[in-house]
């Protein structure tokens, strides 16, 4: 790792080996999805009953999240203490153990061994030793922590309390989306993004780009950099993020002018029912984009709510899994709002497109030139939380805390 | 042949005329045109084949009526950012599944072929047409169209309709 040495400890700088080096991918599964943080798995209106059980991965390793018949919640490894193998192949399912198709090997919900074929040999011949251990080889499990309804889990049974670990002002965002209702799923979506995890984690961390390349949220106003009540705000590591916006009125002379090569002031939709927004959260805010390093991102964006996983799958590649989610004391109305604004997000979203389409951009143009850097200096040098959306000041704040966890 | 088997096999023909038709006029870009396959209150959606076994309302692509229709393509040629690519869409095994009053239930297989300027041609998804079709001004329609994808996941990005 001595080549790796990060070139200014004010992080206005960021060496673009970070998203392309495959050394650097595997310290980032040891060190942060695999270390002491607090990873999202699911939602638990995904496994209502006991036996139900959904597959996910916590970095690129596979897991199950599956509900205990106590009712608890076990987050396990897919992968067989015996030989390796991923057993689980469903999607999701209801089950009252897991076996492992290759040996049979049988695994109880919380992952420890219950069953190995042929353990004792067959008329005296073969078998396991006399003193293996069941009880020695079960699969992995995680640490859990349920949050009105959201499952986490950490490879580290001695990470800090997730609501030490979120800091009081990003649980007090985190709460205002969870806020102890009963969530109803209303859908996956997928895709697979060629770039480094990293380049979208930041993305949400730059309220910066939003009102430059974005420009179907800036015409019809649902996100643009002169809004009042914009801010971005961070925890005391600095790991975690929001960016915090509200849909308000026409754009001034002065941003007009700074965005006049992408405002469109002649973006008139012909359906307005995309824009129908009903306001239901309290606070002025109509857009909360919430980071919870090192996976997740909660989207509310006016009635879209969204958990975005980051699922890294290699230096130059990562999943973006989408669930789609609402209340289950929503109205069938408010439930046609969040499926027609969800137009906005996904594979195909609206906005969505952009992004993923210029951090697979990036990707191109940071490979070749490794010896390079990226400069995140907007809004000034400084680490502190801003009023305003000209800045990168997450961004630094991110890196800052990453390279400390990787110690780089 | 009866008049019956008659009037099918001109219905089929129609039917699958329609179809690439259809496919034609998205690979020739011609986004204006696609919207006239569409009846005014059309229902348009791709979406995964995880949603739609699980009955979940959310779709990749969620139109109500060819204003949003316009309104996607609109944003598709005037707002979103994407790099240059080629599309094919292949259409095959065409079936008529039922009539009912003056609504055809129709099935296809649909493959959607993508090349990205600088990559290789890929298989942006496979997937299968579960639609509705009407016959409105001299012309069959669609009324419904879904188009449910095979994959969980998708390619970077869906930026064109299917």
């Amino acid at each position: 790792m001595n080549r790796h040495i990060w070139p200014n400890k004010n992080f206005t700088e960021i060496p673009y080996w970070v998203y392309t080096d495959e050394e650097i991918y595997q310290r980032e599964q040891e060190k942060i999805f695999g270390g002491s943080s607090w990873n999202y798995v699911a939602l638990e209106a995904e496994i209502p009953n006991s036996g139900d059980y959904v597959r996910t991965s916590v970095g690129d390793r596979p897991v199950i999240v599956v509900r205990d018949t106590d009712g608890s919640i076990n987050v396990i490894a897919n992968s067989c203490a015996h030989r390796g193998v991923a057993f689980c192949k469903e999607t999701r399912g209801n089950t009252d153990s897991f076996t492992c198709p290759y040996h049979q090997w049988n695994y109880n919900l919380k992952g420890q061994v219950i069953a190995v074929p042929f353990r004792k040999g067959y008329k005296g011949k073969g078998g396991m030793p006399a003193d293996f251990d069941m009880s020695k080889h079960s699969v992995t499990a995680l640490k859990v922590h349920v949050r009105n309804g959201v499952i986490f889990a950490s490879f580290d049974h001695s990470v800090e309390t997730f609501e030490k670990y979120l800091g009081n002002n990003m649980l007090g965002y985190f709460d205002r989306v969870f806020d102890g209702r009963k969530l109803r799923v209303l859908g996956y979506e997928r895709h697979n993004i060629d770039c480094n995890w990293k380049l979208m984690f930041e993305n949400f961390k730059d309220p910066y780009h939003a009102s430059l390349l974005h420009v179907y949220l800036i015409s019809t106003g649902l996100f643009r950099m002169d809004q009042i009540s914009s801010k971005v705000e961070m925890d005391d590591t600095g790991r975690h993020g929001a960016l915090i916006s509200q849909r308000i009125g026409e754009p001034s002379d002065d941003a007009v002018k700074e965005m006049k090569n992408n405002l469109r002031t002649d973006f008139n939709l012909q359906d307005p029912r995309l824009l129908d927004i009903a306001k239901e959260f309290p606070g002025d805010a109509t857009v909360v984009i919430q980071t919870i390093f090192p996976n997740l991102t909660v989207q509310q964006q006016s009635n879209t709510l969204a958990m975005r996983q980051i699922i890294p799958r290699s230096a130059g590649v990562f999943e973006m899994h989408w669930t789609f989610f609402g209340y289950a004391d929503d109205s069938d109305e408010m439930t046609t709002r969040r499926v027609r604004q969800a137009n906005l997000m996904g594979p195909a979203g609206l906005v969505t497109v952009d992004d993923s389409e210029i951090t697979s951009m990036s990707q191109t143009g940071i490979r070749p030139y490794n010896n390079k850097s990226a400069l995140v200096e907007m809004g000034g040098r400084d680490l502190e939380n801003s009023d305003h959306m000209i800045t990168e000041v997450a961004i630094r704040n991110f890196y800052q805390y990453y390279a400390k966890v990787m110690e780089l | 042949m009866s008049d019956s088997q008659l009037s099918q096999i001109i219905l089929k023909d129609q039917i699958q005329t329609l179809y690439h038709d259809y496919a034609l006029c998205l690979d020739q870009d011609n986004l204006d045109k696609w919207i006239t396959f569409f009846t005014d209150s059309c229902i348009y959606r791709v979406t995964s084949q995880e949603n739609y076994k699980l009955n979940l309302p959310i779709a990749a692509w969620h139109s109500e009526g060819t204003g949003m229709l316009n309104d996607r393509i609109l944003a598709l040629r005037n707002s979103t950012l994407y790099r240059p690519r080629y599309f094919r869409h292949i259409i095959s095994g065409i079936k008529i599944d039922r009539q009912n009053n003056d609504v055809i239930y129709a099935q296809a297989n649909v493959l959607l072929v993508e090349t990205v300027i600088d990559f290789k041609t890929q298989i942006l998804l496979s997937g299968r047409y579960i639609d509705q079709i009407i016959f409105e001004n001299d012309q069959y329609k669609f009324k419904e169209k879904v188009c449910v994808y095979d994959s969980v996941l998708l390619p970077t990005s869906l930026v064109y309709p299917v």
